[in-house]
C-alpha cells in the first residue's frame, strides 16, 4: 500500500481517509502531517478495537503530547476491521510517514456516500493555509 | 489561539472529592459553547487524593520510586484526569482550571503551549514579587515512549510517576522545587487547562516542598485570591477580558 496525501479526503479535525473504488467499501484512516506537526512529541496513543462500531465524527482514539490529551475523530461510519497496532509501538513513524506507515485503522463503511462530504486535498490545504 | 468572546466567569469553589473535582472540570469542558465565556475555577480537595494522568495506570505506582519510598500513596483515593502528564498528590495546594470554548475546528489537537506559558509566567512574576526566586524550568524529563497492546505506555523507569518529580520546560520551579504544573485536554467544544500550585509538603509525601516551605510568606496568605489574579494576568496577555464573579451553584447542571 502506498498512500499519497493528494489521494485522500480530509476532515476539518485533520483526520484523513483513503477509500479507493476497488477497496470494497473499506476506508483507511489516519491523521494529517499538519496534525502530526501540531501534536509534536507524541508520548501516548490509544486506538480502537477491531469490531468497534463508529459513527462519522465519533472519537476513535486519543493521543497525548506535552501533557495535552487530544481526541481523534472517525471521518466515516462503519465497523473497525483492522487496527495498525504496530503504530503504537513506533509513534515516530507518524512523524516520518503519516500517510502510509502512519495509518491507524480500517473501517468497513456503512455509508460510503459520507466520503463525498469530506474535503479533497486542495480544499484541506486551503483550510490549513488560512488558519495555520 | 482564537478566543472569540472576551468574557470570563470566575468561580471560587470549595473543597471537593477528587471524583467531583474532575467531573466538574470535565462538565465545564463538555458544556462549553462557541462564543461562550471562558470559565476560570479555583478549588481545593476535601482529602489527600492522587489524580492520575489520563494514560497512567495506578499499578505503575508500585514499582515507581515514589511508591517504594512512600507506600501510603498506594492507599490514597485516586481519580483519573482527562488531561495528560503524571500523577499529582493533591493535598496542600490550590488548584485552578479554565475552559476556553473552541472557536473553530483547526486547533483541536495538541498542546497549546502559549497558554501554559502565559499562566506560568504570570505566576512566576507574582512569586518573584513575593520574594521567591521563581523561574520556568527550561528542563525536560520527557521519556521515549514504550508501548504495549493497543495503548502506548511510558516506561515507568524512564520518567517518575509523580508530576512534581518530572520537568517540562514551562514548569514553574523555585530553586530545585517544582511548584506549579499544568496539563490540558482538547475536544471539539474547547480546551481545558488545569494545574496545581503546591503550597506545602504533604504528610503523605514530604519530599515535595511547596511555596510556603521555601519562602517567608505569612500562613494566612490568601492564595486563592492571589492565584485568581495571576490567572487573569496570564490570560490577559492573550486577550483582554471582562470578568464576572460567580459561585459554582450558578452552574447548577454541574452539581446534579
Amino acid at each position: 500500500m502506498s498512500i499519497q496525501p493528494e489521494q485522500l479526503k480530509y476532515c476539518d479535525s485533520h483526520e484523513w481517509v483513503y477509500a479507493p473504488a476497488d477497496a470494497n467499501g473499506v476506508a483507511t484512516v489516519g491523521i494529517s502531517a499538519f496534525a502530526v506537526a501540531e501534536l509534536n512529541d507524541l508520548v501516548f496513543m490509544a486506538l480502537p478495537s477491531v469490531g468497534q462500531k463508529l459513527a462519522a465524527g465519533q472519537e476513535f482514539g486519543e493521543v497525548e503530547s506535552v501533557k495535552a490529551v487530544s481526541p481523534m475523530y472517525s471521518p466515516v461510519s462503519g465497523e473497525v476491521i483492522e487496527v495498525n497496532s504496530g503504530l503504537v509501538d513506533r509513534l515516530d513513524q507518524l512523524n516520518a510517514d503519516p500517510y502510509d506507515q502512519g495509518w491507524m485503522m480500517k473501517i468497513k463503511m456503512s455509508d460510503p456516500s459520507e466520503i463525498a462530504k469530506l474535503m479533497d486535498y486542495q480544499a484541506y490545504q486551503k483550510m490549513i493555509s488560512q488558519h495555520g | 489561539m482564537e478566543i472569540s468572546k472576551n468574557k470570563a466567569l470566575l468561580v471560587r469553589d470549595s473543597a471537593r472529592t477528587g471524583i467531583d473535582n474532575m467531573r466538574i472540570d470535565d462538565c465545564l469542558l463538555q458544556r462549553a459553547v462557541p462564543e461562550g465565556p471562558i470559565v476560570v475555577r479555583i478549588y481545593r480537595w476535601s482529602e489527600p487524593t492522587l489524580s492520575l494522568g489520563h494514560f497512567q495506570q495506578i499499578e505503575d505506582l508500585v514499582d515507581d520510586p515514589a511508591g517504594i519510598s512512600q507506600p501510603s500513596l498506594n492507599r490514597l483515593p485516586w481519580v483519573r484526569r482527562k488531561t495528560g502528564g503524571g500523577a499529582i498528590l493533591h493535598d496542600q495546594e490550590v488548584t485552578y482550571s479554565f475552559v476556553i470554548p473552541a472557536s473553530n475546528g483547526l486547533l483541536d489537537k495538541g498542546a497549546n503551549e502559549v497558554l501554559y506559558r502565559a499562566v506560568h509566567e504570570a505566576v512566576r512574576d507574582g512569586l518573584i514579587r513575593l520574594g521567591l526566586e521563581a523561574s520556568l524550568s527550561e528542563n525536560c524529563t520527557c521519556s521515549v515512549a514504550k508501548k504495549s497492546g493497543s495503548v502506548a505506555k511510558k516506561s515507568g523507569d524512564e520518567e517518575p510517576f509523580l508530576c512534581f518529580q518530572r520537568r517540562t520546560p514551562v514548569d514553574l520551579v523555585v530553586g530545585a522545587h517544582k511548584v506549579l504544573g499544568s496539563a490540558q485536554r482538547r475536544t471539539r467544544t474547547g480546551l481545558l487547562q488545569h494545574g496545581s500550585l503546591l503550597l506545602r509538603a504533604s504528610r503523605e509525601f514530604g519530599a515535595l516542598l511547596g511555596i510556603q516551605d521555601i519562602g517567608k510568606i505569612p500562613p494566612e496568605f490568601l492564595w486563592e485570591e492571589w492565584l485568581i489574579d495571576r490567572l487573569c494576568e496570564g490570560l490577559e496577555t492573550i486577550v483582554p477580558l471582562n470578568y464576572e464573579v460567580l459561585e459554582l451553584k450558578d452552574f447548577g447542571y454541574l452539581l446534579r
